[in-house]
């Protein structure tokens, strides 16, 4: 696990290359795998296997020029993985998908849209290092 | 004339003797509902309209004869209006002579004076012989005349009303008053009928409610004639801020009175958004498919709406007056609303792609699992659309942040005229003559389309 996550850190480093789909990451469902995986990732989408939201932000995302980590959530785990995000996230309520950004819950694709127009998207990024220049 | 009046108040051309006492009773005491036997007045409309009419034809129809039942069965009941003066009741008999006649003052005179000849009753006991009169009328009607209605026909017979006499003077002026006001009530609505009337005209021919393509299917929802009707509602509101916007402009207002009616003109947009949602809920396909629009927009359509990106390439020719720091905002704009654009699109096809996977793939346990999944599936058109939309209130907004007011209201001016003749492109379209089609030359429609552009030319908007 460890290994795939620094992959995901470099592929940051990369520049946006269609064919470098970020490997999905599974997760135990339990509270420490979830958390780790949201920590150590600069731009993380969390989403059920095979929504198409989150392919939408992912692509959205890879546009800019990042290559968020992407965790897809099988439909048994979803219950627990979502009670631990609402644990990080303090008790509010997280729908899928979900995207985090420095740790921290950003929102869904309404915000990525919405700052993304607005034009604080970037910057947001840059600030977590996700994205260089 | 006032019985000129009545025949037109009631839409009815070919109905010329309908008295300004038969309105007046009805009005002044019980709005529906029928006569009962006991003698509570309450009154069905619909059917004393159709009476009246039946009432018309028969006098028509039948010679000049001392009031019968028929005749003067109407006339007993303009008995309740023993107020109305009567104008000349001698001419009835020439006037039920006539053969289609169109409104005749003195046939309706006749009419009420003729009805006036009765003694003297209250309205309510007036408006239940009337009613009892007309049924029976109509009863007669039934055997006599071809124009007949499914009224139904009561058993209640009444007497033959008795000639009329030509007296009757205005007694209570109350009862006048309340005839006027009953008649200008309906007038106004005659007025606003014929007003609804032509709206509807004007947008089906516009193409808007109907997207052009002629009436909706036989399986529009309710969801969709909702908000069908709530567009065309919108698109006049739109009007309305576009004139709002260019008198504005041409007036040199000051910044904080146009950027209340910029701000407004974004409510609206709002306002679009908002509805498309509901509609979304309810029939997502409807919005998608775009029957809505009209065909122009609709051949451009996108996601259920317009691209959000047009939105800057409609405004490149405004450009020239914007600072550096504008134009790269605008510029970004329109590469970040490229970008979301693409994202979504792509989301789409992944969701096409998804959705052939579970409905070609034979079904592996039965074909109502298949079809429970692809259900799912479908479930996400929403949130595209949902999302679609954001996007496009999103690059509203952002745009309005960019420029300032006097540039926003110059913007959205030209964004609005835009679709506005795009619309009426749509109807150009779709009028223009089909018999030059026959010929390859262009040049032969050309003076054709020269016409119809001349002619709709209010169809553009005027700077």
């Amino acid at each position: 696990m460890q290994g795939t996550i620094s992959c995901a850190r470099n592929y940051n480093m990369t520049t946006v290359g269609e064919s470098l789909r970020p490997l999905p990451l599974k997760t135990q469902g339990n509270g420490e795998s979830v958390r780790a995986v949201v920590e150590e990732n600069a731009v993380i989408v969390i989403g059920r296997r095979g929504c198409c939201m989150c392919h939408v932000v992912r692509r959205l995302l890879l546009g800019l020029g990042v290559n968020p980590a992407v965790l897809e959530i099988e439909e048994e785990k979803e219950e627990e993985v979502l009670r631990e995000l609402e644990r990080i996230g303090g008790g509010d309520t997280v729908k899928l998908p979900a995207v985090y950004v420095g740790g921290r819950l950003f929102g869904g694709l309404d915000r990525v849209m919405a700052t993304h127009i607005s034009g604080e998207l970037v910057p947001i990024l840059k600030e977590v290092g996700a994205l260089w220049l | 004339m006032a019985n000129h009046r009545i025949s037109e108040a009631t839409n009815h051309n070919h109905n010329s003797h309908l008295p300004y006492s038969l309105i007046h009773g009805l009005n002044n005491n019980h709005p529906s509902g029928f006569i009962n036997q006991d003698g509570s007045s309450s009154f069905d409309f619909g059917e004393l309209e159709e009476a009246i009419v039946l009432q018309g034809v028969k006098y028509r129809n039948e010679e000049a004869k001392p009031p019968l039942l028929g005749g003067g069965g109407g006339a007993t009941t303009l008995e309740m209006f023993p107020s109305w003066p009567i104008r000349t009741h001698q001419t009835l008999p020439t006037e039920s002579s006539k053969s289609g006649g169109e409104s005749s003052d003195s046939g309706s005179a006749n009419f009420s004076g003729k009805a006036e000849s009765q003694q003297p009753e209250s309205p309510m006991s007036s408006k239940q012989n009337h009613h009892h009169l007309m049924l029976q009328h109509h009863h007669h009607n039934m055997a006599n005349s071809s124009s007949t209605s499914g009224l139904p026909s009561t058993s209640r017979t009444l007497a033959p009303p008795k000639p009329s006499e030509d007296k009757r003077k205005a007694t209570t002026s109350g009862k006048q008053l309340d005839a006027k006001a009953y008649v200008q009530q309906l007038e106004s609505s005659r007025i606003k009928l014929s007003q609804l009337e032509q709206e509807l005209q004007r947008a089906r021919s516009q193409g808007l409610f109907m997207g052009g393509c002629g009436p909706p299917g036989p399986n529009i929802t309710s969801g969709a004639a909702i908000f069908d009707m709530e567009y065309g509602r919108w698109l006049e509101d739109d009007n309305r801020h576009m004139s709002e916007i260019r008198t504005g402009l041409q007036a040199h207002l000051s910044d904080n009175d146009l950027r209340l009616i910029v701000d407004g003109y974004i409510a609206h947009f709002d306002e679009i958004f908002r509805l498309k949602a509901v509609a979304a809920k309810a029939d997502v396909f409807h919005l998608i498919i775009g029957t809505w629009m009209s065909p122009a927009e609709r051949c451009f359509i996108w996601m259920a709406g317009f691209r959000p990106s047009d939105l800057i390439k409609i405004l490149v020719s405004q450009m020239d007056l914007l600072t550096e720091q504008q134009l790269m905002g605008i510029y970004s704009l329109q590469h970040s609303s490229q970008q979301a654009e693409e994202a979504l699109s792509q989301g789409l096809e992944q969701l096409q792609q998804s959705l052939i996977e579970t409905l070609a793939a034979s079904p592996v346990i039965d074909g109502m699992q298949q079809m429970a999944v692809a259900l799912g599936k479908i479930s996400n058109l929403e949130g595209f659309i949902r999302q679609a939309d954001n996007l496009r209130q999103q690059t509203v907004h952002q745009l309005r942040r960019i420029l300032t007011v006097r540039q926003a209201a110059r913007c959205f001016l030209v964004i609005g005229e835009y679709y506005g003749r795009l619309r009426a492109l749509s109807s150009l379209w779709l009028s223009r003559p089909r018999e030059t089609l026959m010929s390859d030359e262009t040049s032969c429609q050309t003076t054709t389309d020269l016409q119809i552009v001349q002619s709709s030319r209010n169809h553009f908007s005027n700077f």
